[in-house]
């Protein structure tokens, strides 16, 4: 691995940048919880879906 | 959560560091689809990636959007077309992306650990095979994520969300993935979150719903409950017929490809159809998946055991 390489993934956000832009990521974005219902918005509005698989909450622990 | 694929990880508060990371690392953790309206998987990305490097992944997805929902296109055409536009935006990949696309070291570690079921993740069998000290392996045998992702994906064309194998797609790295960022300076004070376990402490937010099929759409000979299967399984086990009890196995993934049950039953009836490969790839998904019964150990054994033979019989007459 380079040392740029290196020296970008070593890059730390600290804790309250971090708390903003994921305050952002849940306000600014109506996530669905439901995929049914995500397909039929979708339908609705010719759009693609981004369907999230993850570990934790994404408002809360991760 | 709910899933045998999903990973774990310590706590990380929301007000905790962030650290960066490489493309695709924690592909148990995280996946992020990209799906039609119907539910067609036009891409998947396994664990975290940059920002810009996601925005380029969905212009992809957003390509094959368009072919998927062309009228005029065969859906022979159509799976090529995919698998020639994942390859071909894989081969245009920057040396940048590479370099940010490289294995995390223990999920490097990992893949040797499990070199034969993992195989996809090597580029160079040699140098893999030359290893003496597991502790120093050589990382340029392996591929790079982007690469595991976009070859992976080729070999699913247009798959149902339903019917996608998360568990095998993204099965190259550690289960437990964690960059230590809580303990960096600047975080936040997290002694009773300290040897925690994420999955632990989550809730879940869904469960996807698995894709409706309206009763008429079904042949009324084909209308098998998913209850039944398993006993259908062994009826047919005990008469001998091994071809109908894989196809009935085959069934049952597809309705609970999560879940290991399905793929000892699979393992089974190929390991009795001489079927060795596929017996030793079902069971040791079983066990991936989290299969507590012996019988998958078992099955695993006997199916390395007869490929051992048949490798020694195929050397033994060069």
């Amino acid at each position: 691995m380079c040392a740029a390489a290196q020296a970008s993934e070593m890059a730390v956000l600290p804790g309250s940048a971090a708390q903003t832009q994921a305050k952002m990521v849940c306000s600014r974005m109506n996530w669905l919880t439901s995929l049914d219902e995500a397909k039929q918005t979708a339908k609705k509005e010719h759009k693609l879906i981004v369907w999230i698989h993850m570990l934790g909450n994404i408002d809360g622990f991760t | 959560m709910q899933e045998g694929y999903a990973g774990d990880s310590g706590v990380h508060p929301i007000d905790g560091n962030a650290v960066n990371t490489t493309n695709g690392a924690g592909p148990h953790n995280l996946q992020t689809f990209v799906l039609t309206a119907d539910g067609t998987v036009l891409h998947c990305l396994p664990g975290f990636w940059s920002s810009a490097d996601l925005a380029a992944e969905l212009e992809v997805a957003e390509k094959l959007s368009h072919i998927w929902e062309d009228k005029a296109i065969t859906p022979s055409h159509k799976a090529d077309l995919f698998k020639r536009t994942h390859l071909e935006h894989l081969a245009s990949h920057t040396q940048e992306l590479v370099a940010r696309s490289h294995l995390q070291g223990f999920d490097a570690q990992h893949i040797y650990k499990n070199r034969k079921e993992l195989s996809d993740c090597i580029s160079d069998n040699e140098a893999i095979s030359a290893v003496e000290d597991p502790h120093k392996l050589p990382y340029a045998a392996f591929k790079t994520t982007d690469k595991i992702m976009h070859e992976r994906l080729a070999k699913r064309p247009f798959q149902n969300y339903s019917y996608f194998d998360t568990a095998t797609y993204t099965s190259y790295g550690c289960n437990h993935y964690d960059k230590g960022e809580n303990e960096m300076e600047g975080g936040p004070p997290t002694l009773a979150l300290k040897g925690k376990s994420l999955r632990n402490i989550t809730r879940p937010t869904t469960v996807a719903a698995a894709l409706k099929v309206s009763p008429s759409a079904i042949p009324e000979r084909s209308k098998i409950t998913t209850a039944t299967l398993p006993n259908q399984f062994v009826q047919l086990a005990k008469q001998g017929q091994w071809p109908e009890a894989f196809q009935c196995a085959d069934k049952y993934i597809k309705t609970q490809f999560t879940q290991p049950g399905g793929y000892e039953m699979r393992s089974l009836a190929a390991l009795q159809l001489g079927w060795y490969q596929q017996a030793y790839d079902d069971a040791s998904r079983a066990l991936w998946l989290g299969s507590k019964h012996s019988s998958a150990t078992i099955l695993r054994a006997r199916a390395a055991s007869k490929l051992k033979t048949l490798v020694y019989r195929n050397t033994k007459s060069l």
